[in-house]
């Protein structure tokens, strides 16, 4: 009897446990059948977007253009003079300022006289052409002397060689006196014409002049000071003969040409720029900047750039042929490869590889995979790009 | 033990009395310091690590911040998963732990724990800080500042100076995040050209801008007999200061930092912006409450303060709150408190129709606020919070409460008329009535706690869930136990002092008359009615398979929140740009009040989301004011107008709800399929299979792939020989890509207690293109500058978005929700399916998860516990009859009054639910409850001696009146949460209906079926 209530009681829980485990496993089967809309995987590179949508965005489309793409790079400079126009003052011998007639920022002419040196050695130099000057002005009247002699056959033939001898050895060491000391010393032929007739030179003075018009935009003297050989003293540049070196670097250097235009802006004059070309360039790297000198004429507005000026030198060149390009916006990227857009519609878009070539201001240079005709997405391309996206990883109910 | 209970009150009456007073003052006092919120907080116990370093990419930040880290937190106790996502610039670790771990707790072990992993990470990359001690329904109050005339970086300026120092203050808030607006920096922009002219370097300027920025301290003199403190001021503190800070010095002239560098006041680096109602940017905050605290005293707290601030704010500056919890809070009590009391009312109705009688009927009806107010002091002194599922556990439990009260009072009241009494004579009757029907009450009262035990094994979500529930109605039980075992005799001995005569109640004897008849009918075909019965039975399991399943019904939170995601790659700006052009396309309906949209995210701590993410919320009219007929048509007629946007995707969610799933599982959907492994281009190509493989199976919808990749980057990598040759570091390249680049901190300006960063960076106009990174100079040990692009190889690619790793694996994951078909069936396809068509490489492994986790681990649970439960409800039965046959007879109840339940399902076409599911639970109770009241009633009449028949048909005319009642006040407490369309209704309805539905069946089947079994069960004894 026990047994059995026990074997009923089991019965009945096992009963009851079945039947909640059939209630919750009912829960987990079926219905799959119900399901009518299969969702279908679309590997298509394609997005379509409503003509609301499109203008909605602002999307343009048009085909690509062809230009002839201008490329630049940039190099920092300063502003120099062209070294022929820039004159270095200075002294062969020791002396002292005599006098001085410019002052710094002084407009002088060619010619106009500078400073005056009082030497010594300018004084010894001067006694000894003079003495020259002597000795060859009375070798010479000896020589004449002679000749006329023997042209009346007074004199041998021999005192005639030996006067024409003292005579030229005179007339050398004139020269050398005049030309190699004084000349160099800065008298011109016509100062040493004077010499007689002017007592100073006999004191030894030099008037220096200005080899060139310009500015004196250096004077390292003040009156009474003495000057050695290496004293720069003063400095004359026409700053109208301006350059602007600028330093080229290695990565740059293939595009660098005589006779290239170049655009200069300077830090001190915000907002202007100036044209130049290129002129010279320095065939050697310098070591330490790892750059190229390239020195560059400026065509107009130079009287506003002045000497050491910092500048920023824009060098244009242009690709060989026209090119054809794009929008950057247009272009995108996913990783791995470049693409664009096109379409034909305006409102169905497909992908489209391309190779692109090189980037400027905001232009692609588009060197394969697309036709002039073609109708190419030119603005939010990226747009179009995230709609592709989506429609890969997002597929679904859109939700 | 219950008779010296009922002994002990009735002696010791006047103490029942102040007990009960008591019980009543404790009660309301308890009522009102309990916190309210409004649903069960679901989060675990999570603690979060954030990392910002800034400017880093993904690769960069995984290996240096995130990966030390994660290997420190391994191993500490009681942990049950790490994970971590590393994206640009920030690095986020959470670390969960196991639910019982108290979160200081747990807070300190990861921060020691944090000690060790900061000397593993580079110095200066980034200081990792615990996030916020708050939880997914933390972000209770969110506002913005308006202020007419202001720019975004001035009230940014107040927002994290004032208004967020301020509500840190407010007892409750454990923190306020800024989101949105401009953060001010004294910014030094360098001139690299001007730099370069003036020969100088980089390094030169961070150094001279650091050592010109110090005050320091040089102790005192006495002087005087007084001590005057010295001080050496150095701080600069005006963008004047900043810009005459000598750099160096050329032929005796000294190059000020103005002439290398324009300093301004500028932005910080943004990843995050917000902007509303098409009007533009503004400045907003997000005040997160500390986990545990009261919901809406934290809010009313809030906004005080915020009436005290907006007064002191600047002219014309004022905080605006755009979402505030303590609405949906209020909502989600309303509907229960409502339900709780429209269900009281209508039990009060059925009470007095049954009993006829007034005073019985007040007493019967005590028992209702009585228990209620026992459960609230035992919720109060256990830290639980009244909320949806607590209360709600109140109102399904209304009709239960008064079950006890009602046999106790009629037992006395039938002892009464039978005996005639009055005065103090009524006293011993009563106490004979009260402990004859005793030790029945307390057996019942146990049912009904029993077969809501199930609910306290379920675990995670599920368990935060209803355990509230389960909690609160046992509670309630115990109360109503006490209070009808000692309060209602004793209210009794007052109430019917001058004695009662049982009236003739028009209602039941109606009732009777229709019953007794097709009773004996019945009982005539009792294999006919068996038959028919068990056929219902089977019937009804075969529409089992038809109904939906699910885990919980999403609860209406009143705002919608719409996630916008973008392509990877999308800036901040091109999100905003198009988050804003969807304002007004929301705002032209006339549901919306208004629109926010969050782009990105905010400062640390709050959720990482990346750039391309925008969060919009769209905080709705009240529903009377709606042109559409529900939220589904809304959200339907939005997401058409919104996904007229291209490269976007929408998700319409809730701003709670998207928390939540986001905390549980890092996913946002039902199933969350996770590929591991090392390789991220692999796991991305792989993952992108198994999407598709996912996408073919019938039933899968929003499938998504997680952005792991896609985020386009321009790698600078330094050619090592060619450094060499001119005599470089790499580091000399890095920093120029660091700080010339990317910028870099070099101190701080103080102002009182503002302090804002010192920014030094290269003008933009030198940086912002690739082809001007290529160009960016680099000083070379010879003082000579060389282009970048000569010293290193620049190059595009597209690098990994974020890596998340879960266990210190690197995955991927692709969510996808099931619609149309179970979820059991479709994980198991797709399982097979990926198995077949995916093939992986050696160390890479899939595992399935999210929401559906939740369900079927709850429903394994219950699948085995319920059955358990009614093997337990057996024994008790079979330990109150001492009769297998009396208790198998009672437990048959069970299956039939699921007949309804599957009906009622059925007919509202309502998901087979978690919340279903507790309506089965306790349809069982009461179906078990109304078995033990008839058939102990018909033992009772045969013991006395009548035969089979008299017994069964005297029984079921006596006992219909009970079993009436029980079922009426059990199924009408629970119909105002059928209709009500109130906040979080949602979750209660099929609660209510199955339970309503059973009732119906199990009603008829306790009345019909059971006396006809009864007879084959006791045919042994007497025969027919």
């Amino acid at each position: 009897m026990r047994v059995k209530y026990f074997f009923s009681m089991t019965l009945a829980v096992f009963a009851v446990s079945a039947f909640w485990f059939v209630l919750q496993g009912c829960g987990k089967t079926g219905a799959g059948e119900t399901e009518t809309e299969l969702v279908e995987k679309k590997h298509k590179a394609e997005v379509v977007l409503s003509p609301d949508v499109v203008k909605g965005i602002g999307l343009r489309t048009g085909t690509p253009t062809r230009t002839i793409l201008r490329q630049k790079f940039i190099a920092q400079g300063k502003v120099v003079v062209n070294p022929d126009y820039v004159a270095h003052l200075n002294s062969l011998v020791t002396g002292r300022v005599r006098k001085i007639y410019v002052q710094i920022g002084d407009y002088v002419k060619k010619g106009a006289p500078l400073f005056e040196l009082e030497s010594l050695e300018i004084a010894n130099i001067t006694a000894d052409y003079i003495r020259a000057k002597a000795e060859y002005n009375a070798q010479k009247a000896n020589y004449e002397r002679i000749k006329t002699l023997r042209e009346e056959d007074i004199k041998s033939e021999k005192d005639l060689i030996a006067a024409k001898a003292k005579y030229e050895r005179a007339e050398a060491e004139l020269k050398a006196a005049a030309d190699r000391k004084l000349h160099s010393l800065g008298f011109s032929d016509e100062d040493v014409e004077n010499m007689f007739g002017s007592k100073e030179h006999r004191r030894g003075i030099l008037l220096v002049k200005s080899p060139i018009s310009g500015y004196v935009t250096e004077r390292n003297i003040e009156l009474g000071q003495l000057i050695q050989p290496d004293t720069d003293i003063m400095k004359v540049i026409d700053n109208t003969r301006i350059w602007v070196e600028a330093g080229v670097y290695e990565k740059d250097y293939s595009h660098l040409k005589i006779g290239q235009t170049v655009i200069i802006t300077a830090t001190a004059l915000p907002g202007k720029k100036y044209r130049g070309k290129v002129v010279k360039v320095n065939k050697e790297l310098q070591a330490e900047s790892r750059t190229f000198k390239v020195f560059i004429k400026i065509n107009e507005g130079k009287a506003e750039l002045i000497p050491n000026m910092f500048t920023t030198v824009v060098f244009e060149y242009t690709t060989p042929d026209s090119v054809m390009v794009l929008p950057e916006e247009a272009v995108q990227f996913d990783g791995a490869d470049y693409f664009v857009f096109i379409t034909e519609d305006g409102n169905t878009f497909r992908r489209r590889e391309v190779t692109i070539g090189q980037k400027m201001d905001s232009l692609v240079v588009i060197k394969d995979g697309l036709e002039n005709t073609d109708r190419v997405v030119l603005s939010k391309a990226f747009l179009v790009k995230s709609e592709m996206e989506k429609e890969s990883f997002g597929e679904g109910h859109g939700d | 033990m219950i008779n010296k209970i009922i002994d002990f009150a009735a002696r010791q009456r006047l103490l029942v009395i102040v007990f009960t007073s008591l019980l009543v003052v404790v009660g309301v006092i308890s009522l009102n310091k309990i916190s309210i919120d409004a649903f069960p907080d679901v989060s675990p116990v999570l603690v979060q690590v954030f990392t910002e370093a800034k400017g880093l990419a993904p690769e960069e930040v995984e290996k240096l911040i995130t990966y030390p880290i994660e290997v420190a937190m391994n191993g500490l106790p009681d942990i049950r998963e790490v994970k971590s996502i590393s994206s640009f610039g920030l690095s986020v670790v959470s670390v969960y732990f196991e639910d019982n771990v108290d979160i200081y707790f747990a807070r300190q072990l990861v921060l020691e724990r944090l000690q060790q992993a900061k000397g593993d990470i580079p110095e200066g990359l980034g200081n990792p800080e615990l996030g916020p001690i708050t939880s997914g329904l933390g972000q209770v109050y969110q506002y913005y500042l308006e202020g007419r005339n202001y720019s975004l970086m001035e009230l940014r300026e107040i927002q994290d100076w004032i208004v967020k120092f301020q509500l840190r203050t407010v007892p409750g808030v454990t923190g306020v995040l800024s989101f949105g607006g401009e953060v001010k920096q004294y910014q030094i922009n360098l001139d690299p050209v001007l730099m370069q002219k003036y020969d100088i370097t980089l390094d030169e300027v961070l150094d001279v801008v650091k050592s010109n920025n110090r005050n320091v301290g040089g102790n005192f003199i006495v002087r005087h007999s007084e001590e005057y403190l010295i001080r050496g001021l150095g701080w600069v503190s005006t963008l004047k200061d900043i810009e005459n800070i000598k750099v160096v010095r050329r032929n005796g002239i000294p190059v000020f930092i103005r002439d290398i560098a324009e300093v301004t006041f500028g932005p910080e680096i943004r990843r995050g912006l917000v902007s509303m109602n098409n009007k533009g940017e503004v400045v907003s905050g997000i005040v997160l409450k500390l986990l545990g605290e009261n919901t809406s005293t934290v809010i009313e707290e809030v906004k005080k303060k915020v009436k005290q601030i907006n007064a002191m704010l600047p002219e014309g500056v004022q905080i605006i709150p755009y979402y505030d919890q303590a609405n949906l809070v209020k909502k989600a009590t309303d509907t229960v408190e409502d339900a709780l009391l429209e269900g009281g009312i209508l039990v009060v109705i059925v009470l007095l129709l049954f009993l006829g009688d007034l005073r019985s009927a007040f007493i019967v009806t005590l028992t209702l606020p009585l228990a209620a107010l026992t459960a609230f002091i035992l919720m109060y002194y256990m830290d639980m919070s009244a909320n949806l599922m607590s209360l709600g556990g109140l109102a399904i439990g209304i009709g239960m409460m008064v079950d006890g009260s009602i046999v106790m009072v009629e037992n006395i009241i039938r002892h009464l008329s039978e005996k005639d009494v009055s005065g103090s004579k009524t006293i011993p009757v009563i106490l004979r009535a009260a402990r004859e029907v005793g030790r029945p009450i307390v057996f019942a009262i146990s049912i009904i706690i029993i077969v809501f035990l199930p609910l306290f094994t379920l675990q995670d979500v599920e368990g935060k869930l209803f355990s509230p529930m389960a909690f609160s109605i046992s509670f309630a039980m115990l109360g109503s136990l006490i209070v009808s075992l000692t309060f209602v005799p004793v209210l009794c001995t007052y109430f019917f002092k001058k004695g009662i005569k049982e009236k003739k109640n028009i209602l039941v004897n109606f009732l009777q008359s229709i019953y007794i008849p097709l009773l004996e009918k019945v009982l005539k075909r009792r294999v006919k009615v068996t038959i028919v019965a068990v056929l219902l039975l089977i019937s009804s399991l075969f529409l089992v398979p038809f109904l939906g399943t699910e885990f919980v019904p999403i609860l209406d939170e009143g705002t919608l929140s719409v996630r916008v995601t973008f392509a990877p790659s999308t800036s901040l700006q091109q999100a905003a740009e198009i988050s804003q052009a969807m304002e007004p396309l929301l705002m032209a309906f006339p549901e919306v009040k208004y629109v926010i949209s969050r782009v990105g995210r905010a400062e640390v701590g709050g959720d990482p989301e990346p750039v391309n993410n925008s969060e919009i919320y769209i905080i709705l009219k009240p529903e009377d004011e709606w042109t559409v007929k529900d939220k589904t048509e809304l959200v339907d007629k939005m997401r058409r107008k919104l996904s007229q946007f291209p490269g976007v995707l929408l998700n319409f969610t809730q701003p709670i709800q998207m928390r939540v799933d986001e905390l549980l599982s890092g996913v946002k959907a039902q199933l969350a399929i996770k590929l591991f492994g090392e390789d991220l281009d692999i796991l991305s190509r792989k993952g992108s299979e198994i999407q598709a493989v996912v996408s073919s199976i019938p039933g899968a919808a929003d499938v998504q792939l997680e952005q792991i990749s896609g985020k386009p980057q321009v790698q600078i990598e330094v050619n090592r020989d060619r450094i060499a040759r001119l005599g470089m570091n790499v580091d000399e390249v890095q920093e120029v890509i660091e700080t010339a680049i990317g910028g870099s901190t070099v101190g701080q300006v103080f102002k009182g207690q503002k302090r804002f960063d010192i920014f030094v960076r290269y003008k933009k106009i030198f940086r912002d293109d690739v082809e001007k990174i290529k160009n960016i100079l680099i000083s070379t040990p010879d003082g000579g500058r060389i282009p970048l692009i000569q010293v290193a190889d620049v190059r595009l690619i597209v690098g990994p978005k974020q890596i998340s790793r879960d266990n210190s694996q690197r995955r991927i994951s692709v969510q996808c929700n099931v619609e149309g078909r179970d979820m059991g069936g479709f994980v198991a396809e797709a399982q097979k399916r990926i198995a077949e068509e995916v093939s992986l490489p050696p160390g890479y492994y899939i595992t399935f998860g999210g929401q559906f986790e939740n369900q079927q681990r709850a429903m394994a649970r219950l699948a085995l516990i319920v059955p358990l439960t009614i093997l337990l409800i057996f024994i008790l039965l079979f330990s109150t009859f001492n009769s297998v046959r009396n208790a198998f007879l009672i437990i048959m109840n069970v299956p039939f009054a699921m007949i309804g339940g599957i009906l009622a399902l059925f007919v509202s076409g309502l998901y087979l639910s978690v919340p279903a599911s507790v309506g089965f639970i306790a349809l069982f109770g009461v179906a078990v409850l109304n078995g033990v009241v008839m058939v102990s009633y018909f033992n009772q009449l045969r013991d006395e001696g009548l035969d089979l028949h008299d017994a069964v048909v005297t029984g079921a005319r006596l006992r219909l009146r009970p079993v009436l009642m029980t079922a009426l006040v059990a199924s009408l407490g629970l119909i105002p949460l059928l209709f009500s369309t109130g906040t979080g209704s949602e979750v209660q309805r099929p609660l209510a209906t199955v339970v309503i539905g059973g009732l119906v069946s199990s009603t008829l089947l306790t009345l019909f079926v059971l006396p006809a079994l009864y007879g084959w069960f006791e045919k042994r004894r007497v025969e027919f």
